[in-house]
């Protein structure tokens, strides 16, 4: 790539953007419009404290300093659509890592530019689509069922945009829906998170999906989903593929008002994969294995009056479809300061029946387990509690693939009680939100692990004046780890958020994080976090907001895929545009 | 200062320049639709929202066309675009996690409520991943709404309205399937602004 053609590019996207082109709406000669829109954001972003937080020697400068720019642009004509996404990463100040040579090499040590500048077109795709019948060609996201089989998401911003890129052919009608499509997996190439750049896991997917409706409340769906991972490798190279094939089959049932009454959904898929065990000490040792698993889901939704209740119940035995895990797919995954994705990124997305927002088992490929939840509604007195409780379990003391194995017995095992209730009270405008729960978990994995927790959220949400709006909430979560290293760590996390008129608002965030560790250790530690933020929205189609600040490392979660995130300090100014 | 930071700060000086000529020039009229966040100010704070004139005042003219969709409905089957022709649509989008979206459309009901024989519809569109749908549908339940509700588990169809795929979201389409006003977030009283819009609109 030419030296400057990531700025003439972010140069191009500023300009495309502007005045000149806002708002092209064309009509051709019969009258019919020519849409095009435009949403472009740019950020600039000063990161600070990089090596610090993150306690890594070997990066030599821990200030960096980086503009992105995404832009999205879509163009639709009656019934064709075509849109793409493109990336461009500069760092006018780049993070620079340090090759420390090993102690008496006489090669000298080397620093390098850890982030690398970037223009990538992410997403390109085409559609037809009439009444009935759609086609694309480019990339396009695809679920099957309730995402037991597979589920291609675009679920955030930054780092979770998945899609196959290829082809899918579409029916549907009130009655009849079938699908069928084929591609290779594109994620995003461009960590935002990490600084890095990675390739494709080009793993290639296809499948069928056929449903009918019947007496205008049954849904009978068949499905089958078949994967040939690392298909654009060469044969030398898909040597180091643990996984080769996959192919999954699968239907559901869905019976939905039931005597106005009651709702029921259930699904069963069949999964069997071959692939790879690969000896890392002695790589020419490669022996194939091959694994047969399988994945139920049921659940029951009643609802009379102002009651509701819903069950679920999961059983999943040695069922998970990722990416291709290799040395070659993992290339670049790994940022010097140890963040990496807690796993794999995920084809499917089974149903987990946890409450996210306060802690996500991994995508368990080996479980049983169920929940249950009720809530009511006191009209009189406008509040609505609610009560939820999970119980899963993993007595197969089976390996799952990402332990390194395909079904293979060793002592695993886990076992989860998780009861949990709030409510929501409304005071006219004024809304409370109150809830608390306690979590025990209990695992055998490299020895006995206990853990115990308990979590509560306050939340009020109040309009003042006329346009002026303020939110207030605060979490307490407290975690009693049992397992190397045994630690006791209270969390508390508050936000101040004011609002004006939905166009401007400000936000203060602060997080107290305690550890205390045993007492031998000595290393408890205390830490506060400050941040704030401050966005305009000075009209629909223009946002400005400036994040300044210090925000901690942990574990995020989107789509059922988490990673840890780094501790951030610095200052991000964004700005998005959209015509 | 080399080379790369001389580049670089030529960039944002340049489009710096730019987007503040952009704004200085507000006689260049944005597309129909794209000011929802100014009609919503301005219908706060009109005095006489009785006057028709003034109420022409609140929503652009004219918008482009709303995307047509067919998606799966929490009831079950699928529900087309096609089966709100003619109506005033307001369309919200929400997920089982965001808080200000379940406000929202327990606000947006009673709107519903009060237009829904004159040819007016609200239809919620849930976000959430396909694994939450059994969940989506007792809250959606709970929430007490009774307007159509339909599912957009890949979020293929909100990417098209909203490309950065934040919600709360809502949009208002005419009766030929324009959209005349946008808005994202939601404060508690929003909903008493988009009355004298949906007025408008079902006069047109």
């Amino acid at each position: 790539m030419p030296k400057f053609l990531h700025v003439f590019w972010i140069l191009a996207c500023f300009a495309l953007s502007s005045t000149a082109w806002a708002g092209v709406l064309v009509e051709d000669a019969g009258g019919h419009p020519l849409q095009f829109s435009i949403d472009s954001t740019t950020e600039a972003q000063w990161h600070a404290n990089y090596k610090e937080n993150e306690n890594q020697p070997n990066i030599e400068e821990d200030d960096f300093l980086k503009l992105q720019e995404t832009l999205r642009m879509r163009i639709g004509w009656e019934r064709w659509e075509a849109g793409m996404r493109l990336d461009a990463l500069y760092y006018p100040d780049p993070l620079e890592v340090r090759a420390i040579s090993p102690a008496g090499s006489s090669v000298p040590s080397k620093t390098f530019a850890y982030s690398k500048n970037e223009v990538r077109l992410e997403k390109i795709h085409g559609t037809y689509r009439d009444e009935k019948v759609s086609v694309t060609l480019g990339d396009f996201t695809q679920t099957v069922g309730r995402g037991i089989a597979l589920s291609i998401t675009r679920r955030a911003e930054d780092f979770y945009d998945n899609s196959l890129r290829g082809g899918r052919i579409a029916y549907q009608s009130d009655n009849t829906r079938a699908t069928g499509f084929a591609g290779l997996t594109n994620t995003l190439n461009t960590d935002l998170y990490t600084e890095k750049v990675h390739s494709d896991p080009n793993d290639l997917i296809g499948g069928f999906e056929i449903a009918q409706r019947f007496a205008d409340m049954a849904t009978l769906e068949m499905h089958t989903v078949a994967c040939q991972h690392g298909a654009t490798l060469s044969r030398s190279e898909r040597r180091l593929v643990t996984e080769d094939k996959t192919l999954i089959w699968g239907a559901s049932l869905e019976v939905t008002d039931i005597a106005q009454l009651l709702s029921l959904y259930v699904e069963g898929d069949a999964m069997t994969r071959s692939g790879r065990k690969i000896d890392l000490e002695d790589a020419r040792h490669i022996r194939p294995t091959q694994a047969d698993g399988y994945a139920v889901y049921a659940s029951l939704d009643l609802y009379y009056e102002n009651f509701t209740f819903l069950g679920e119940y999961k059983q999943y035995d040695t069922f998970q479809f990722r990416r291709t895990k290799s040395p070659i797919a993992l290339e670049g995954r790994d940022a010097p300061d140890g963040t990496i994705f807690t796993d794999d990124i995920w084809y499917h997305d089974p149903p987990n029946l946890e409450k996210e927002d306060v802690e996500l088992h991994l995508n368990e490929g080996t479980v049983q387990g169920f929940r249950l939840r009720a809530d009511y509604f006191f009209d009189a007195i406008g509040m609505q509690p609610y009560v939820n409780y999970y119980f899963a379990v993993n007595r197969s003391e089976k390996l799952e693939p990402s332990q390194g194995g395909f079904g293979e017995s060793a002592e695993k095992g886990f076992r989860i009680h998780h009861a949990y209730g709030g409510l929501t009270q409304f005071f006219g405008a004024v809304e409370l939100v109150a809830e608390g729960g306690f979590r025990d978990e209990y695992h055998v994995e490299n020895g006995v692990e206990y853990q115990e927790m308990i979590h509560a959220k306050l939340a009020l949400k109040a309009p003042l004046a006329a346009d002026h709006g303020l939110e207030v909430e605060a979490t307490y979560r407290r975690k009693d780890e049992q397992s190397a290293p045994v630690r006791l760590t209270d969390e508390v996390e508050s936000t101040l958020s004011y609002t004006y008129a939905g166009r401007y608002s400000f936000s203060f965030l602060y997080t107290f994080q305690a550890v205390d560790l045993p007492a031998a250790s000595g290393d408890d530690t205390q830490d506060h976090f400050f941040a704030g933020e401050i966005k305009a929205r000075f009209a629909d189609w223009v946002e400005l907001s400036v994040f300044g600040g210090q925000v901690k490392s942990g574990y995020r979660c989107y789509g059922g895929v988490c990673r840890r995130i780094p501790k951030f300090e610095g200052v991000k100014g964004k700005l998005v545009l959209r015509y | 200062m080399n080379m790369v930071r001389k580049t670089w700060l030529f960039v944002v000086l340049f489009a710096v320049s730019m987007h503040v000529c952009a704004w200085a020039d507000e006689t260049v009229a944005p597309i129909a639709g794209e000011k929802g966040a100014s009609a919503l100010d301005e219908a706060a704070s009109a005095p006489a929202v009785e006057a028709k004139s003034e109420k022409r005042s609140l929503l652009p003219p004219d918008g482009p066309p709303a995307p047509p969709f067919r998606l799966s409905s929490i009831k079950g089957g699928s529900f087309s675009s096609t089966k709100l022709e003619n109506q005033v649509i307001l369309m919200a989008f929400w997920a089982s996690w965001c808080e200000p979206c379940k406000a929202e459309l327990r606000a947006l009901q009673t709107l519903f409520r009060k237009y829904e024989s004159k040819g007016f519809t609200v239809v919620g569109i849930n976000t959430d991943e396909s694994r939450n749908k059994s969940r989506v549908r007792t809250l959606a339940r709970s929430l007490k709404v009774h307007f159509p509700m339909l599912l957009d588990p890949e979020n293929a169809h909100l990417s098209k309205i909203n490309p950065a795929l934040e919600i709360p979201y809502t949009v208002l389409i005419d009766k030929k399937g324009r959209i005349r006003m946008k808005k994202q977030g939601y404060l508690p009283g929003d909903e008493r602004k988009l009355e004298p819009m949906i007025e408008l609109l079902l006069g047109e």
